[in-house]
């Protein structure tokens, strides 16, 4: 990774970071945290491939960050899948 | 391929799913009570959580630099060792104020239950950090006396750090930002 790259990928998350803080001062009703959690989730995707150079590792790297994601996203929507249907008969 | 980055990008995978037992936890409760967490997080200062977000981004920044340039590695190490030790700071202020002020006491329901969630999902990262900067610690160390036979075990603290940085980017807008900001 370039140190031009570095210094692009740091100045991309202040800016995510000043634009949740300001939209943070507007009612956007229940899109409030969900705009939020949308800018941390591109900060978070900028640290993953540009400060932990996930891009340029091998395989075998590149596949444990998915897939880590989809297991923890298997576990939400199986919680909530029997959380959300407990009334129904 | 190292066998140590692989080990330690799977060990890392095995703390997304230690947290992603608190970020469970939150979801459930905040289903049960949307409108008290939006309550119970006015107690918090966003304002104390933007500078620590800012500070931990300006950490992951200086590692990532240490990772790619051999110059000024000592250097842009001990700025990073430096910001993680104010946000510490930064967050046992914030402890004992909401301690001394004793919110604890003073809410009730999902509100409690939003309080204790803050201090179980910030105290585990602030946990991390703490094993993070005693790591660095002791490489900044061995690096200023010469004695650092790996020179990969920077890329490795490097990792573990910015993994302990999109922890916080998630947990900030999750407790600090859960209703619209009061000008």
């Amino acid at each position: 990774m370039s140190v031009r790259g570095i210094h692009f990928t740091f100045i991309l998350c202040l800016v995510l970071l000043g634009l949740s803080y300001f939209l943070a001062y507007f009612d956007w009703g229940a899109w409030t945290l969900f705009l939020a959690l949308c800018l941390s989730g591109v900060k978070a995707l900028a640290v993953v491939l540009y400060f932990m150079e996930l891009q340029i590792q091998k395989f075998m790297i590149q596949i444990i960050a998915p897939l880590t994601l989809a297991w923890a996203a298997t576990f939400f929507v199986l919680l909530f899948a029997d959380y959300l249907t407990r009334g129904l008969r | 391929m190292k066998k140590t980055h692989f080990g330690m990008w799977l060990f890392l995978a095995s703390e997304i799913m230690l947290f992603a037992g608190f970020f469970i936890a939150y979801a459930v409760y905040r289903y049960w009570y949307p409108e008290s967490f939006i309550n119970a997080s006015q107690h918090l200062n966003p304002h104390l959580g933007l500078l620590n977000t800012v500070l931990l981004l300006m950490s992951s920044w200086l590692i990532a630099l240490a990772v790619v340039q051999t110059k000024n590695r000592l250097l842009l190490l001990t700025g990073t060792l430096l910001l993680g030790s104010v946000f510490l700071g930064i967050k046992f202020w914030e402890y004992y104020s909401k301690w001394s002020e004793g919110v604890l006491d003073q809410v009730k329901g999902g509100e409690k239950v939003f309080m204790h969630l803050y201090f179980v999902g910030t105290g585990f990262h602030a946990f991390h950090m703490l094993l993070g900067l005693l790591a660095l610690f002791v490489l900044i160390v061995l690096m200023g006396a010469h004695k650092l036979k790996d020179q990969n075990a920077i890329v490795r603290m490097g990792l573990y750090w910015h993994f302990v940085d999109i922890v916080w980017l998630f947990l900030y807008p999750l407790l600090y930002l859960v209703g619209s900001l009061k000008l």
